[in-house]
Formats: structure tokens, sequence, C-alpha cells
């Protein structure tokens, strides 16, 4: 199986009738970093949301999301739980707000493992594997830090760590290296690609940044106003872009080049 | 010259002393983009509020032509001549107030205009940053981020400033956005004859506008030049760093903690014994030079 994941005529209505998502159908393949391209409100993040199923309770879903061949949309929540956050994994934008201020990293960490791991023995030896996967030097004085005490780029590195330690067959990032600078988020970048490389890791990677995904993606879905306009290689999104909005955004992008 | 800072200093004293800004000599000339560019805590946004007053420095002068801003009697001065457009747009408008009132606040209400008069001088002046006039009586939030954006430097305009700083204008907005936003601040510029100081960590936008670029790190300025000049050779580690990561090729960055001397020290593949000291000056040429020993 080629895939590892299969979204099949997904659609997303709120209840005001405002249709988030619309007829969207794309597989991922195993081992790829896939593109998820789209400006402010065109429905990226619903769309990260609808996979693990974390869409508002009012939100109408219809269609139906194949991870590994198991229908997404028909699991129970305590079964849905088994998935999320271990086997399907998030990174999302602001490093800040997705850790406890009071706890040190160390104390996080392993709180986060006890929920996840079955064997509890583990759990130090898995907290520094991760971290060292997320190419952190210092890691003694990381985990004895408090947010406030490190670095955007560091505790974006540390939320990348958590994402790894339960080894995750997908992950999805949202928009991880938009409040970084330039340097850092060249680095987050770099990181993103060897931990598809050295660890096979499967990557949808949600971004407003096409220059970004030119570097990073195998592949590029664009979506625009809740519906995919299209997906292809990125050369081929770049080089010979076939729907217009597509060419309007490559347009945009190699204007600032 | 409109503008120009002398050995500008402005320190933080917490726990430690922060020298968020450590003795910046900026210029900025008439009818130019001047650009300030750097990263997070570099200081450029300290150095902004230093321009317009927010915060006294604890050293150095400011001055708008021949006048020194830093002393609290030319204030007026700072008021009547230097506008600022923050980046996030949403943050820098009233959310209960129309739009209308918050261009009301900003002009009329100063000159003591009657409200039929200060509606269509508004309307004017929102046609002149491309948006429909209809807008007037609408809330921020039920605009978009380009709308509010261009309200935003309508409000910055109206007090027909010779100054207007950019902090970051166009870094919330979508890159369609973002262009067009560029389109209308390079086309203000020739109407209302605006200098502008564009703060941004995106070399590659500045590119798009500025003429002259300062590049900022650790509280100082590292280098500066024309803005094709730095493009086609930089000389400062930090700014060819900088210029690698902007096209993703920068990997990974070592620190070497080490502390004294050149801002950059910490970081620099290529420092040495003599970094310890201060670096010296080096002069390109007239209008490009930069700091370091290489």
């Amino acid at each position: 199986m080629r895939e590892i994941l299969r979204i099949e005529n997904l659609e997303v209505e709120y209840e005001n009738k405002v249709k988030a998502l619309e007829n969207i159908s794309f597989d991922v393949y195993k081992g790829e970093i896939l593109g998820v391209v789209g400006e402010s409100g065109s429905g990226k993040t619903t769309l990260a949301l609808s996979i693990v199923n974390l869409l508002p309770e009012v939100a109408i879903k219809k269609g139906n999301i194949f991870f590994e061949n198991i229908n997404i949309f028909s699991l129970k929540e305590n079964e849905l739980n088994k998935l999320r956050g271990k086997k399907i994994n998030f990174i999302f934008q602001s490093p800040y707000d997705s850790f406890d201020p009071l706890q040190t990293m160390a104390n996080q960490f392993r709180e986060y493992l006890k929920e996840k791991l079955e064997d509890k023995s583990i759990i130090e030896k898995v907290i520094y594997d991760s971290l060292k996967k997320a190419r952190i030097d210092n890691i003694e004085e990381i985990l004895g830090s408090y947010p406030h005490q490190l670095s955007g780029g560091q505790l974006q590195r540390v939320s990348i760590a958590f994402a790894i330690s339960t080894s995750p067959s997908l992950l999805i990032a949202d928009e991880p290296t938009s409040n970084l600078d330039v340097t850092v988020e060249s680095q987050i970048a770099h990181l993103f690609l060897k931990l598809k490389k050295f660890f096979g890791l499967t990557i949808i990677f949600i971004t407003h940044n096409l220059e970004l995904a030119k570097f990073l993606c195998d592949r590029i879905a664009v979506i625009y106003q809740g519906r995919l306009v299209e997906i292809a290689q990125v050369e081929e999104i770049f080089n010979n872009p076939k729907n217009s909005y597509t060419e309007f955004l490559v347009d945009s992008f190699k204007r600032v080049e | 010259m409109i503008l120009k800072t002398e050995n500008l200093k402005k320190y933080f004293f917490k726990k430690e002393t922060i020298k968020a800004v450590d003795g910046v000599n900026l210029l900025i000339k008439k009818n130019r983009v001047t650009a300030l560019v750097g990263e997070s805590g570099c200081g450029k946004t300290t150095l902004a509020k230093l321009i317009l007053g927010f915060y006294k420095p604890c050293e150095g002068r400011i001055f708008f032509k021949n006048i020194e801003i830093t002393n609290p009697k030319n204030e007026k001065v700072i008021r009547d001549n230097i506008q600022i457009v923050f980046q996030n747009p949403y943050n820098s408008l009233d959310p209960y107030k129309t739009i209308f009132f918050s261009l009301w606040e900003a002009r009329a209400k100063v000159e003591k205009l009657k409200k039929r008069e200060a509606e269509d001088f508004f309307k004017e002046y929102l046609k002149k940053v491309g948006i429909e006039e209809n807008i007037l009586f609408r809330f921020p939030h039920q605009l978009s981020g380009g709308q509010v954006q261009r309200v935003s430097i309508a409000r910055a305009i109206i007090r027909n400033p010779q100054i207007l700083i950019l902090d970051e204008p166009t870094s919330f907005l979508d890159i369609t956005t973002a262009l067009k936003i560029l389109d209308l601040l390079k086309e203000l510029k020739e109407n209302f004859s605006l200098s502008y100081l564009f703060i941004s960590h995106n070399l590659k936008l500045v590119k798009k506008i500025a003429d002259y670029v300062f590049i900022m790190f650790g509280g100082k300025i590292i280098e500066a030049g024309p803005i094709h000049q730095i493009f086609n050779k930089a000389f400062h580690p930090y700014t060819k760093l900088l210029l690698e990561a902007a096209d993703y090729k920068l990997e990974e960055i070592t620190s070497f903690k080490r502390e004294g001397g050149c801002v950059f020290r910490k970081y620099c593949p290529y420092q040495e014994e003599k970094c310890k000291y201060p670096p010296p000056l080096k002069k390109v040429d007239d209008k490009h030079f930069y700091y370091c020993i290489r």
C-alpha cells in the first residue's frame, strides 16, 4: 500500500451554511512531504483538523478519510484517541501556546509520554532520543528550562521532539515556521527534511509560504476557497501550473524572487 | 537627510542590562526608502519607538532635519511629522469604533472639522489607499487584513507626515496581499513625497522596495549599504547568513558561547582572538560600510 492517508469527497459545513471545505479528494503517500498551500481563510487548517476529526461539534462532515485503511469518521472517540497524538501527531504555529508556562520541559515531556507510552520504563530514553532526533545539543539545559526561558526556535524544536516521540507514521505541521525568524526558519526547514530522509516520516506541511513549500515539499496541494484546485509534483506546480489560481499564486511568488 | 540618530543608546535595566539599542547612527534620506533589517530582539522596534519618542534614550540624540526631537520641548515636531504603521492592523484600530471614528481621531478631531466635511475628506483618502469608500462606517472586524492595513496606512498619512515608519507592515498578510500593499506604498511615497523607514526581517521583500538598508544585530548596526550592493556582495558574516537563510541554504548555526567584543561573535564561524574587542569600521565605498575585522 503506497498511500498512508486517503481523503474522499470531504465536505465540511458550518451551521450558517458556510462550506469550509468542498469536494476534497487526494492521497498522501508514505514517506513524502505534502505541502498544503493556500491563503488565510482558504480552509487549510480545517482540512488538517478533519484528518484527526477534531472539528467543532457544529461542523457537518461528509465524505471519508482513511488512515492506513481505517475510516477515521467511523471511529469512536476512545478509538480515535489512540490515533490522535500518537500515530498521527501535530505541530502548531505558535510554540509558546503549546506548552504549560509553569512546568519545566522535562516535567511536561514526562507527563506527555506517560499518557502515550505503554512501557513506562523507557520514558527517559524516549525523551532523550527524540530531543536528539530534533537536533538539540544542550539536552540537559533545555529539559531544565521553562518555556519562557527558551527562544522561539528552541521551543519549536522541542515541539517537534514531542511530536516524533510517539513514533507517528503521519506528522501534520500547521505553519510551524511562520512565527520564526528567517535564520531559524531555514534551520527548522532543514530539520523537517532530515526527519523525512532519516526516519521515513510522512509529513503534511501546511503553509502560506510558497517559497518554503518549494524548498521542502515533494508534492503540493493548492487550496482555494475551500476547494482543492490543484495537486501535483512541486516542479509541475511551479513550471506548469494547470489551474488559473495556482498560476496567479506562482506569479506573485516569482515577483518576490 | 531628513532624520538621523547620533550614537543612540537605550538600555533596559533588568536582572542583567539589556542593550536593546547600542550606539546606533541611522540616517533617513528624503523621498527614499531606508530599510532596517534584523531578527526578533535585535532592537529594531526599540529604535522605532525611540524615534517616535515613546522611549527616552539613555544616550545620544535624534534630529528631524535640524531639530533635536529628543528634546521634550519638540515633541510636537514628532507628532506632526512622523507616523507609524504596525504589523498587525487589527491591533492598531479600536475594535469598538467604526473606521470613520479612527480617522476622525487622527485628523478631524484635531482640526475641529464638521462631520459632513470630514466624511468627504476621509472618502478622498480611502480612495487614495485603494479601498471603497463605503467601508467608512464599518468596524475593523468586518474588513479583511489587507483592507484594515490600508486603513492604518490612510490613518497614518492623513496627518501629512514627512516620515512614515513601517514596522513589518506586510508580515501579517498573505503574499498576494503583501505585494499589493508594497505597490500602494510605492505609489503613496511619490504622491505625498514621503520618506520611509521600512522595518522588516525579510530581506527579499525589502529588496522590492528599499533604496538603502541598515542591518542590525544585538542592538548595533553591523553593515549598511545600497540595497543592490548588499545583495551582490555582503561583507559582514551575519549579513551573509541572512542572505543564505532567505534561500533556505542555512542548515544549522552553532553557538560558541563567547561573550564580549563583537556582538555577532557568539555565532560567527570566522571568529578569532581579535573579535574580543569592538570590531573596526570598514568602508567598501562612501555608501557601503560594515563592522568586522575581516
